[in-house]
């Protein structure tokens, strides 16, 4: 698994990245996407939390946070 | 974790006792030791994560002056920092999934990202699919390029044009996130591998969607009639009030 820290990196470098395989779909960040998954998780892991929350929404009109 | 703020009523409450009674805005940013307890104050901006100038974290010792949290290798930095605290080799493999579809379509689109959706019925083989796709999602070759869900008798598979039951769909979804097309499908009963090489072919032939403005697709949403109904009221005091957000109340702060 690419740790967290090695994918933020990689987002602001351009220098000595591998080619990527799927150039037209970047890899980001894979969040957890609800609190139980993710607490249940970072418990079973003893791995620490970023959390963030955001409105899939803005002035009422979806597909863009 | 990332959560879509106002979309559940129990994470809503999350949010509302982290806030510390103050007004829930449309973002957060903390961070959490593993059983949750914060580590930094929560805010509507990630300042906190590092610390600013003349402030530092609570129980931390302050970050270097200057650090810049929208800094994507600055805040790696910091986040390596914080973390070395919890060494852990436990792999990750919990699949993260969304609550349901619609809301789903609607995150994928928001980051223009390919939506992997199960539309399997049967409790073993979502169970199976479970599993294959976690390992999926967690590859180096796949994290962070896709999202997933398992859609529920009780969603609605007529927004997704080409879904249908028993599958696993690649689905690539509409601007407004409240439609999808199907770019790639197969069986439910499909083995691993061809999980793997469905993905890697819809991510191979994937057409990026490009850089967005978010003033103009406010504009052409409000134009074409599109809206978003959140399931908890918007409680942000800098967004305005309009049709179906209504405001919460407000609450006392706590005492302190």
């Amino acid at each position: 698994m690419i740790p967290l820290t090695l994918v933020l990196a990689l987002a602001g470098s351009g220098q000595d990245a591998p080619a990527d395989p799927f150039p037209t779909a970047p890899a980001a960040i894979q969040w957890f996407t609800t609190w139980e998954q993710a607490r249940a998780e970072a418990a079973r892991t003893g791995r620490p939390i970023l959390f963030t929350s955001a409105a899939p929404q803005c002035s009422g009109v979806p597909g863009i946070w | 974790m990332r959560l879509a703020t106002y979309e559940d009523e129990e994470e809503y409450e999350v949010l509302a006792e982290l806030f510390e009674g103050r007004p829930v805005p449309n973002t957060a940013f903390l961070l959490l030791e593993p059983d949750g307890t914060p580590m930094t104050r929560t805010m509507r901006g990630p300042a906190m994560l590092v610390g600013s100038e003349g402030r530092g974290i609570p129980r931390w010792s302050p970050p270097s002056a200057g650090v810049d949290a929208t800094d994507p290798a600055a805040l790696a930095t910091i986040l390596e920092s914080r973390s070395a605290r919890f060494p852990s080799e436990t792999p990750i493999h919990a699949l993260p999934t969304p609550a349901d579809l619609r809301l789903a379509l609607n995150v994928a689109a928001c980051d223009s990202q390919p939506l992997v959706v199960v539309t399997a019925t049967d409790e073993k083989e979502r169970a199976r699919l479970r599993a294959a796709l976690s390992e999926l999602a967690w590859s180096e070759a796949f994290v962070g390029r896709a999202q997933y869900v398992f859609a529920s008798a009780g969603d609605d598979l007529t927004t997704i044009a080409g879904a249908e039951r028993g599958a696993v769909l690649v689905v690539r979804p509409g601007r407004f996130g409240q439609t999808g097309d199907v770019v790639a499908k197969l069986a439910a009963t499909s083995s691993p591998e061809a999980l793997v090489e469905l993905l890697g072919e819809a991510l191979g032939e994937w057409e990026p969607i490009g850089a967005r403005d978010s003033r103009q697709h406010v504009r052409d949403g409000q134009r074409d009639g599109v809206g978003w109904e959140t399931r908890v009221p918007v409680s942000d005091p800098n967004v305005p009030e309009r049709s179906g957000h209504g405001r919460r109340e407000r609450r006392e702060p706590k005492d302190s």
